[in-house]
């Protein structure tokens, strides 16, 4: 027998992403009518490999192996279909060519089926959370639970909204392409706005499940990094929301201590930030450097990297964020953005001023935990403990996570001791 | 040392459901069992099977695609392997990944001359 250990040695998410590989190789060439056959073929193709491979080893190429499998199986349902959905043509140049598929162009090949895809799941005509779950589901290679898990739905829920998702995108007016001219930069602003959205998805604390979420986390990053490799795409905000991604990500070692707790910016220990990823961010946040308007995610990047890169909470650049909140709160008027930036103001004009501002806040907001969170450090940094009680209290009610709940009681608890 | 027969039967409806990274990490355990096994001498021969195949009953008079006996499980694949009794050949079948999946194991003694 051969030897069955390189089934160990395939590297990490090979099988999620060479899924999602093939799965829009062969939509691109067989048709997005043909999605579900694709899907169906190629969850058939892993599952031969998860049965094959311990017994015979791993192939040579796993990747051509993986796709030749998913493609005869698609050939061969087609070929025996008596409607035949998939162009005539495209069979016979299939049967042709498949024996001598060259794999330089094979590579490129992928690369842009798969970009194709990114553009078409973003699709206008799909609404948000459906965009969402197709990326997870075509091009990420997410399962239903997993995905059920990261959004924090249930599995039927998901798939039930992948069904209908998958109609829409079969039925609609999309084209599998890369948007030229002036639509491009359109589509693609959507494009990386569902990227941002699963970033912040997966970014978001949650005591449970810490792992499927940084995942979500890695995968936006590298959706992308695949959007910035290509010359086309190589947008200023791809490289913005990239850099911003990375400054984020390099905390993941230390957003919880080793049991779990929430450990906020000052508590966290910066000598285990991931260094590697904040000199990417670095870099990325370099390219999206341009003259002219500053984006939001520019600024955004910008006061990510000025946390990145300050040796200690006390040491951070307040100034410089406070000035960026103040242009991110002009091009992108929210309440999480004027609230965080209080925190800046409290740190460059004091926190009696920054309880001033918070009234202002709090009369267009709704109740919502971030708005006591910082209150009750205001209130915290002027002295006034019987308020800032007040305040984590109302937090603690309003959220419905459990590490920001555990996070706002520790604090109560320090207060009432003190 | 006597020689074993691993039959392996079913899983395949919870396979079925797997998403890539399941699949992939159980495909790993399979791989890390029998590379355990071939480590500690154990291992002697296996080989996976294709799920449909074909009952010949009556010299090929009767020939039904098979083997689906209604409500049994189907065999994905057999292993040989070098234990002294039946008892450790069952306790070496623990390991087995295919138990993840509601599977079973039969461990057959091959007879000898």
């Amino acid at each position: 027998m051969s030897n069955p250990t390189r089934t160990t040695e395939i590297v990490d998410h090979f099988f999620r992403y060479e899924s999602s590989k093939v799965i829009t190789y062969l939509v691109g060439k067989f048709g997005k009518e043909n999605l579900e056959l694709v899907e169906d073929c190629v969850q058939e193709a892993l599952l031969k490999a998860m049965k094959v491979w311990p017994f015979k080893g791993v192939p040579d190429n796993p990747s051509a192996w993986l796709l030749k499998v998913a493609q005869n199986k698609v050939l061969d349902t087609v070929r025996r279909s008596q409607v035949l959905t998939a162009k005539k043509e495209t069979i016979s140049n299939f049967s042709a060519r498949s024996s001598e598929v060259n794999e330089v162009t094979l590579d490129t090949q992928l690369h842009d089926d798969y970009l194709n895809m990114m553009f078409a799941c973003c699709h206008p005509s799909i609404m948000g959370e459906s965009q969402i779950i197709l990326v997870l589901k075509i091009l990420s290679g997410f399962g239903n639970r997993e995905i059920a898990r990261a959004l924090m739905k249930s599995e039927d829920a998901i798939a039930k909204a992948y069904t209908r998702a998958k109609t829409k995108l079969k039925k609609s007016q999309v084209k599998l392409e890369i948007p030229i001219g002036r639509q491009l930069s359109q589509r693609l602003d959507i494009v990386l706005k569902i990227i941002y959205l699963m970033f912040n998805e997966g970014y978001s604390s949650s005591s449970s499940d810490e792992l499927v979420k940084q995942d979500l986390c890695y995968e936006a990053m590298r959706l992308t990094k695949i959007l910035a490799d290509h010359p086309l795409l190589n947008h200023p905000n791809v490289n913005a929301i990239l850099a911003l991604m990375c400054f984020h990500a390099s905390r993941f070692n230390t957003r919880t201590d080793a049991d779990g707790n929430l450990q906020t910016l000052d508590q966290q220990d910066r000598s285990k930030w991931n260094k590697e990823l904040i000199e990417q961010g670095g870099y990325h946040l370099y390219k999206s450097t341009r003259f002219g308007e500053e984006s939001a995610y520019f600024l955004e990047a910008r006061i990510a990297a000025c946390h990145a890169m300050a040796p200690s909470f006390e040491e951070t650049n307040w100034k410089l964020i406070l000035t960026l909140y103040d242009a991110l709160l002009e091009k992108r008027p929210n309440n999480i953005t004027a609230l965080n930036r209080l925190v800046a103001l409290a740190k460059v004009e004091g926190a009696d001023n920054a309880l001033i501002c918070l009234e202002e806040v709090k009369a267009d907001s709704k109740e919502n935990y971030l708005l006591y969170a910082i209150e009750g450090f205001l209130y915290e940094e002027v002295g006034d403990s019987k308020r800032a009680t007040e305040s984590y209290e109302k937090a603690i009610f309003l959220t419905q996570n459990e590490a920001e709940k555990n996070h706002l009681v520790q604090k109560l608890s320090e207060i009432v001791s003190v | 040392m006597k020689e074993f027969m691993y039959l392996f039967r079913g899983g395949d409806a919870r396979r079925a459901e797997q998403s890539p990274e399941e699949a992939q990490q159980h495909m790993a355990k399979w791989g890390q069992w029998m590379h355990q096994l071939a480590q500690d001498g154990v291992l002697k021969a296996g080989q996976p099977l294709q799920t449909d195949g074909k009952v010949v009953e009556k010299a090929g008079e009767i020939v039904t695609d098979g083997p689906f006996a209604e409500g049994k499980e189907v065999v994905g694949g057999f292993l040989i392997v070098k234990a002294e009794t039946i008892e450790g050949a069952v306790e070496i079948s623990k390991g087995c990944p295919i138990f993840e999946h509601g599977g079973t194991t039969e461990v057959r003694e091959i007879l000898e001359m």
